[in-house]
């Protein structure tokens, strides 16, 4: 039997489904996963033009080759579907935008803390960070070239470690605010409709594995590992990043998404 | 202040650059024969560069990157604004936009373009109105600043902000007492005023006198003849609405000093019965005449001719785009190249920006937001 073949692409993200995809594809035996990423935000400067995508410049074809194993470019046709991991697209970084700025409601029980923008302005703002993340650009650029299903898997929501980290201590004054849930809300509703205009396919972040203020439970980022260098994990405190049971979690949503959108014989790998 | 008595005043106080730079000789030879190449219009206009006219402006004082600057006024104002940012000078922004708006949404929801969320100020009076809100608390009532379109409510004194208006209209006034704060601390903490002076027609409230920055119906709202009226301002008016602008931030903030333009983007419409050629120069003339006015009596204010730059006969046009209106890039960049060249401590600076950078260089029209052009939409095509 034909075995499926996925290509996963991102950033430091992927390296929670690589441990994870590494440890249990025995369960999924009719499936072939491709890495093909690069840290931050690098990937945006591939190229993706008659089935073929490659790096523009020597810094990312040398992360390519180092995260796919020796390739520095993808033959599209050589996959039947794409997932596109992190790349900037996910609620932390909508999180960052209300450290400065909170919409009226919010506002009002900030105690001024925040500058003030108007709930449309904040609606642009997510617009415009959903948008123009690594994530949405590289998925219409792909949509341009292939007619195959494109994936998209949010970055992780920050671990509740973070509501007691230093570099995101607005997090518990937003969390007194009550401002948390509607802009949850807010950032779900937009993330569906613009990876769905993308031409996207949304897989959203397993709800066992957030907290009800919508933070990743700790369990899932203790001893999340880097991407260039699987072995070695994120510092403890590192509340950006999830571990392999974090990318298992998403592997088995993906996987159960692919199935159903798929004629696949069986349950995935099955 | 009375009218007569103010315009009396006026034109019986010397002006004080006539006292500052006299013209003598001796007797019965011509006061001019002694005069600098620039006092004569062959030299000192005739062949003069366009793009860099020398001696054109000296500045009555040092304008340093480290001086905390307040910018406001017309859309020309904005090239002035931006420009000075681009060189690293202190330009307050007392309402930055949030962390992931782009660019374009920033520009469109006011973000960016002055030192705090007021968008285009044209007339004096808009300034005066918005300081004495801000420094005395002078009330407005939701019936004169709210505005209505099409189920959403505006801020009828800075309706562009918020394009898509708010909800409801206690949320426009909510934003506004914010604003409002925002605004005090600029006028508490701003060590310089750039402002530029764009228009003498207004809209004003029959019942309060309140000016508007647009006609009601234009952006938002609904024009009734009855609740509002057109406005065009003389020089007595506009000279004394500055007066007491200037007095009411002193009182506040002693060493506040004021840099005056006078915007060369000529009126899209006018609501007078005259041509829309001789209204512009009207208003121009008037506002021309009260920033020289204004620099020649008091220290502390100062003129820059960027109105001259770019209208004088030297450019021969040239520094309008082909609707005769915008001002090009080019043409901003004479302007700030003057300004800066002018200012010593500055120049290494003024050095650094790329000109092949048009962010830095000058900025597109497209960058630039006008509520007035928003007029074209009117005429008659």
């Amino acid at each position: 039997m034909t075995r499926f073949s996925l290509c996963c692409w991102g950033n430091s993200h992927l390296a929670a489904l690589k441990i994870a995809w590494d440890k249990h594809r025995s369960e999924y035996p009719g499936i072939t996963l491709g890495f093909f990423g690069a840290p931050g935000k690098q990937l945006r400067e591939i190229e993706i033009k008659n089935g073929k995508a490659t790096p523009q410049n020597p810094q990312l074809a040398r992360a390519l080759r180092l995260v796919s194993g020796g390739a520095e470019s993808v033959d599209l046709e050589a996959h039947d579907a794409f997932a596109l991991v992190g790349l900037e697209l996910g609620f932390r970084v909508f999180l960052t935008t209300l450290r400065g700025h909170l919409a009226t409601p919010e506002f009002k029980t900030a105690r001024k803390q925040q500058d003030l923008i108007s709930d449309t302005c904040l609606r642009h703002c997510l617009k415009d960070l959903l948008t123009h993340s690594v994530s949405v650009k590289l998925l219409k650029k792909l949509k341009r070239d292939t007619p195959k299903p494109v994936y998209i898997i949010t970055e992780p929501h920050l671990s509740e470690a973070a509501l007691n980290q230093k570099a995101t201590d607005h997090l518990p004054r937003l969390k007194r605010t009550g401002a948390l849930p509607r802009m949850h809300g807010l950032y779900s509703e937009f993330l569906e409709r613009i990876v769905l205009e993308a031409g996207g396919i949304l897989v959203p972040q397993p709800s066992d594995t957030l907290t009800d203020d919508g933070f990743t439970r700790k369990k899932f980022s203790r001893g999340s590992s880097r991407l260039l260098a699987a072995d070695e994990q994120h510092d403890g405190d590192d509340a950006r990043h999830m571990n392999e049971a974090y990318g298992n979690r998403v592997l088995k949503d993906l996987f159960t998404r692919i199935e159903a959108d798929l004629p696949l014989q069986g349950r995935p790998g099955g | 202040m009375n009218l007569k008595r103010l315009l009396d005043r006026v034109s019986k106080r010397e002006p004080r650059s006539v006292l500052s730079v006299p013209v003598s000789a001796p007797n019965g030879e011509s006061p001019y024969n002694h005069l600098p190449p620039e006092r004569f219009w062959r030299t000192g206009v005739v062949k003069a560069d366009p793009l860099s006219i020398s001696d054109l402006y000296h500045p009555k004082f040092e304008l340093t990157q480290q001086d905390p600057i307040a910018c406001a006024g017309s859309c020309f104002a904005q090239h002035i604004s931006a420009q000075l940012r681009a060189r690293n000078f202190n330009v307050i922004d007392k309402e930055p936009p949030p962390d992931g708006l782009t660019k374009e949404s920033a520009l469109r929801f006011g973000y960016g373009t002055f030192s705090a969320r007021y968008a285009n100020i044209y007339v004096v009076r808009q300034l005066l109105q918005l300081a004495k809100e801000a420094l005395l608390k002078e009330p407005r009532s939701a019936r004169e600043i709210v505005w209505m379109q099409d189920g959403r409510y505006f801020d009828a004194l800075r309706p562009s902000v918020e394009p898509e208006g708010f909800a409801t209209a206690d949320e426009v006034l909510f934003h506004r007492a914010v604003h409002l704060q925002k605004v005090r601390e600029l006028l508490l903490e701003m060590k310089v005023l750039v402002f530029t002076l764009g228009l003498t027609e207004c809209w004003e409230n029959t019942e309060t006198g309140l000016v508007y920055p647009t006609c009601p119906g234009t952006i938002a709202g609904c024009f009734d003849s009855s609740a509002y009226r057109f406005r065009n301002l003389g020089f007595g008016e506009i000279y004394s609405d500055f007066i007491e602008l200037k007095n009411l931030i002193q009182r506040r903030n002693p060493g506040v000093k004021f840099i005056l333009t006078v915007s060369p983007v000529p009126l899209t419409a006018t609501a007078t019965s005259d041509h829309i050629l001789v209204a512009t120069t009207y208003s121009k003339s008037v506002l021309r005449a009260v920033a020289g006015a204004l620099s020649n009596e008091f220290p502390e204010i100062d003129y820059f001719p960027s109105y001259e730059i770019i209208t004088g006969p030297q450019a021969k046009g040239r520094f309008y785009e082909r609707n005769l209106r915008v001002v090009t890039p080019e043409g901003v960049t004479a302007v700030m190249n003057t300004f800066f060249a002018s200012r010593a401590t500055v120049s290494d600076t003024a050095a650094n920006v790329d000109p092949a950078n048009p962010s830095t260089k000058a900025d597109s029209e497209d960058d630039v937001v006008c509520e007035e052009a928003l007029l074209e939409a009117f005429a008659k095509k």
